[in-house]
């Protein structure tokens, strides 16, 4: 995935995997505060949280696994409180309406604050490429911010930073969505540049060239530049053999510079339309006046009459484990990630793999992180993700050696850890802390306008149902661990896998 | 995605309300050709509503008797509250020729304490953290160090229980030292394989020089940290009446400080008086340029620095604003250039920092090698040329209500809200000045912002670091270079004010 407002767009690791990072405390040193990113004089002490930092943007985890990541024995502090934590987190009362040409409108007003959350998700994403143009519906994404019949290039600019707002975009594998947020008495004005790139967009020859640069150096950047960018973009190439989502969606620098500004057209005129959109409206506004002025700005685009083309290919099962070697030019520290297949994000066994991911990789005190990284010392970081998409999934587990230790002792340390929570004994006091942190970040993600509809967002795309945003974690709260362990042995024990060597050497 | 996150500004604190003044700055009206007024609403934005007021959120300040400062912010509504427990004193604070002591000690922090007068052990600790709801955040950044959680309501008595003992009674064992040191040389390798991450630690050398803000913990200065360094360190600057602990969520003042009594009462200062760091003002390398070859790096990272102001200036606000016409937001002058206009990188922003004896301005960008040359000239042309170009009163506007939103949002959340407290504490301002940051902002003129810029922003006291693959990066840059100080990474030692090893 490539995330926007999700990733910190990589510069300074000050930032949050996923919108704001509470757990983790900027610290600011700057003038009044503000962020003066911190100057790594203090040198980068704690890396492996980085790493996490890199791994989790890339597939998309949840913040507050950010923090690396640990097991049984009840704390002596968990000893005094009632055993099962719980509060009461109301659900929240979402608006949810269809527009006649198909527009999707979910909203939900909040009280305090005077900014609100507009965002518009597609249908539409990085699987969507077309042939011989991966990294297509990314670099689309891009022009989305440029001319249209009524605006100038940029002129989202003008209308959301210029007022004290902000504005970003993302394209993952099944979707690309737009956020903004701006003080609430810019509503309008957002609602009608929405509807004016979805109806209007007119790129000329010059801003697309210029902007296909740009493209290009995101690649170099998250994938060349980083030491551990070709490794993560490896993942999704291994993981699938038949579907789309083997395709990176940032895409190969040759097919990028394949595409032209036609293919530009006939995505947009193809994917681009109410009827394959969402619109998310979250924070400080009136109901019936939103209502008014979706129905005014949407309420007049049209519906192209031929049908939406949809990816409709089946991943098969892995017949057989498969092993590979990628070699970079610079690899500090030499890699091993292991893929299997996973369900689909909306699979009843969801829950339990996202458990199964917050046992062996969330906090210091994760199996994997305990096990790897601090007892053993043998990895820089250690982690497990299980990256469901809409149609497929990959469940991922990967370490960095620590400074001259073995890949194959690695690769079997990790399946150790893995076969130890699925057939071993786990302590309740475990499975009650993880409860607690996901409801932490439950409750953490509700701090934001733009927290709330991103969450609205991957539930409706991903599930099927706005509600979701509700109810996922009353799921996860119900996961018991014998479902945690059920789905390790199906998918993960006995499932078939690549294993991935990341090395030095000159890249293929 | 679109872009890359930009840095939020070095630093804001208005009120919302002022915030939202800002908001009625429109872009002008669009006219369609021929003459015809464009229709808001239909070939035009609809104009927008009047501005919401917001006021800063309450902020209760007390002193413990024992000279522990106690911030709470009250916020009601989700049940969830940020903890900061922090220690006034940090890198900036390191024994000479003893960089990465205050950064090691907050790592340790959390790995093993007393607690009831038992020794809790790493992972224990990690585990009682955690079954809180959130990891301990320990880290350190120039004038503090820091330890952070963010728990549910009911967890806030045992979080905060839990962090007093981290930071009063850590054991500081020599087999975390170890192991910390093994982490720390490991990550190092990898930022070393960076070019970005080199750029901006050679850039920090090349413009500070031999001074505090200028040092850096390469490999060989982690491996002489000893336990007795981090134990002194502990002993000379973890004391109560350098400490604060800022609370900010859904708690009252009353209980606030009631529990910063109960946990951190009974802490007693040292009859000494508190040490300081004295300021230092930065010594810039001679050389203007510095290159870097780092063979099969993946770019080429480029940073530039110029001088920026000290902490108390009287022309903070100005300076403020003049880094963010050229490198706060999307829109800034350096990301026009760079990015919007020629398509060279990412993206190209500007950071600053202030101490009270200097500041830097550093605008940084990564690029593909053979385009090295071209980024770097642009970034220099664009900082000098503020001083003959002044922001137009759009750009002005648009740029303060970048600054003024970014404030803004920091206010949405807890963990915000506590960095904008505590800033106001570690650079010694009082707390209600927060609400002066949106009124300042917005005073500050195109002529100020100009005369800084003459100032501060001229050829002779920029500096620059080019980090990445030499040979690929072509002539253009050799050429543009002739005296350059050009290294290899085994020649470099970010140790030395002169960065090279000797030998």
């Amino acid at each position: 995935m490539l995330s926007g407002t999700r990733g910190d767009g990589g510069h300074r690791a000050t930032g949050a995997a996923h919108g704001d990072l509470e757990g983790q405390f900027a610290i600011d040193i700057g003038d009044d505060g503000a962020h003066v990113p911190l100057p790594l004089p203090a040198m980068p002490l704690n890396l492996s949280r980085r790493h996490s930092f890199a791994w989790l943007a890339a597939v998309g985890a949840p913040a507050w696994a950010a923090t690396p990541p640990t097991p049984a024995a009840p704390p002596s502090v968990a000893a005094s409180r009632a055993p099962y934590f719980s509060l009461n987190l109301p659900p929240r009362p979402l608006r949810q309406r269809k527009l006649a040409n198909g527009l999707q409108v979910v909203s939900l007003p909040t009280r305090g604050g005077a900014s609100v959350s507009v965002q518009v998700w597609y249908r539409v994403g990085g699987k969507d490429d077309p042939a011989g143009r991966s990294g297509f519906a990314h670099l689309f994404e891009h022009m989305m911010f440029k001319k249209t019949r009524h605006m100038p290039s940029e002129m989202f600019d003008r209308l959301t930073e210029d007022v004290g707002g902000q504005n970003n975009a993302f394209t993952a594998e099944d979707m690309t969505g737009y956020q903004n947020e701006v003080p609430s008495n810019h509503l309008e004005r957002l609602l009608w540049a929405e509807a004016e790139r979805m109806a209007n967009l007119h790129v000329d020859q010059a801003s697309f060239d210029s902007e296909r640069k740009v493209v290009i150096e995101e690649l170099r950047e998250r994938v060349l530049a980083d030491p551990y960018g070709r490794l993560f973009n490896a993942l999704s190439q291994q993981a699938f053999e038949r579907h789309s989502y083997q395709r990176p969606v940032i895409g190969s620098e040759a097919d990028l510079n394949a595409a032209t500004l036609d293919d530009v057209k006939r995505f947009h005129a193809t994917y681009y339309r109410p009827d394959n959109a969402l619109l998310i409206v979250v924070g400080d506004f009136d109901a019936a006046q939103l209502d008014g002025w979706v129905d005014r700005y949407f309420g007049r685009l049209v519906t192209p009459s031929a049908a939406i083309p949809r990816v409709t290919e089946r991943e098969p099962a892995r017949a057989q484990d498969a092993r590979v070697t990628i070699k970079a030019p610079n690899v500090p520290l030499p890699a091993v990630a292991l893929v299997w297949k996973g369900p689909p994000a909306s699979h009843p066994d969801a829950p339990a793999l996202e458990m199964a991911q917050a046992l062996l990789s969330a906090g210091d005190s994760s199996r994997l992180n305990e096990a790897l990284v601090y007892t053993a010392q043998a990895a820089q970081a250690a982690g497990f993700a299980a990256e469901l998409f809409a149609d497929a999934g990959l469940l991922a587990a990967y370490a960095i050696a620590a400074s001259g230790q073995d890949l194959r002792k690695l690769e079997t340390a990790l399946l150790a850890q893995i076969a130890n929570l699925a057939r071993g004994r786990v302590g309740f006091y475990e499975l009650d802390k993880v409860r607690t942190q996901l409801l932490t970040a439950a409750v953490l993600a509700r701090q934001t306008p733009q927290g709330q509809a991103d969450a609205i967002g991957r539930a409706v795309f991903l599930y099927g149902d706005a509600a979701e945003a509700d109810t996922r974690i009353n799921r996860l709260q119900a996961v018991r661990i014998s479902d945690v362990q059920r789905v390790l042995e199906q998918y993960v024990l006995r499932g078939k896998r690549v294993t991935i060597d990341y090395v030095q050497g000159a890249a293929a | 995605m679109k872009r890359q996150t930009t840095p939020p500004p070095t630093g804001w604190a208005p009120s919302r309300r002022q915030a939202l003044a800002v908001g009625l700055v429109l872009p002008t009206g669009l006219w369609l050709p021929g003459g015809a007024r464009a229709v808001p609403g239909d070939d035009e934005p609809p104009p927008p509503l009047a501005p919401r007021p917001l006021a800063l959120p309450p902020v209760h300040e007390h002193t413990l008797p024992n000279g522990l400062t106690v911030v709470v912010a009250p916020r009601p509504g989700l049940p969830v509250l940020s903890l900061s427990l922090v220690v006034r004193a940090g890198p900036e604070a390191d024994p000479v020729g003893k960089p990465g002591v205050a950064s090691m000690l907050a790592t340790l922090w959390p790995k093993g304490a007393l607690r009831g007068g038992r020794p809790v052990p790493a992972t224990e600790l990690a585990r009682q953290a955690e079954a809180l709801g959130s990891a301990i955040d320990a880290r350190s950044s120039w004038g503090a160090s820091v330890l952070g959680m963010t728990v549910t309501s009911p967890r806030v008595p045992e979080a905060l229980a839990l962090m007093a003992d981290v930071l009063r009674r850590p054991l500081l064992a020599a087999a975390e030292l170890e192991r910390a040191r093994t982490q720390a040389l490991d990550g190092l390798r990898v930022t070393l394989g960076n070019p970005g991450d080199v750029a901006a630690l050679a850039l920090r050398r090349v413009f500070w020089g031999d001074v505090p803000h200028g040092r850096v913990a390469p490999p060989a200065a982690i491996k002489r940290i000893t336990l007795a360094d981090l134990q002194a360190f502990q002993a000379l600057w973890v004391r109560p009446d350098r400490v604060v602990l800022v609370l900010a969520g859904d708690i009252t003042p009353e209980a606030g400080q009631a529990l910063a009594q109960r946990l951190l009462g009974d802490w007693k200062a040292p009859a000494s008086a508190a040490p300081v760091v004295e300021a230092a003002a930065p010594q810039p390398l001679a050389s203007p340029l510095v290159l870097i070859d780092l063979p099969g790096a993946g770019q080429t990272g480029v940073a530039v620095a110029a001088p920026f102001v000290a902490t108390a200036a009287a022309d903070r606000r100005v300076a403020q604003v003049a880094q963010a016409v050229l490198g706060v937001g999307y829109s800034s002058r350096i990301n026009q250039e760079v990015r919007i206009q020629r398509g060279l990188s990412y993206g190209a922003f500007a950071n600053a920092e202030s101490f009270a004896g200097g500041g830097m301005f550093s605008a940084q960008a990564q690029t593909n090698h053979p385009t090295a040359a071209e980024v770097l000239q642009l970034l220099r042309a664009t900082i000098t040329s503020l001083a003959d170009k002044p922001p137009t009163a759009a750009e002005l506007s648009a740029r303060q209500a970048t600054l003024v939103g970014s404030f803004a949002r920091r206010l949405d959340t807890n963990g915000g809200l506590s960095a904008l407290l505590l800033g106001q504490i570690l650079n010694g301002r009082p707390l209600a000045d927060l609400g002066k940051v949106v009124p300042e902002t917005l005073a500050v003129t195109a002529d100020q912002v100009q005369a800084f810029a003459r100032q501060r922003f001229a050829v002779a006291g920029l500096r620059a670091v080019v980090v990445g693959d030499l040979s690929a990066a072509g002539a253009s840059l050799a050429a543009l270079a002739p005296q350059a100080l050009r290294l290899t990474m085994a020649e470099l030692d970010l140790e030395r004010p002169g960065l090279r090893k000797p030998g």
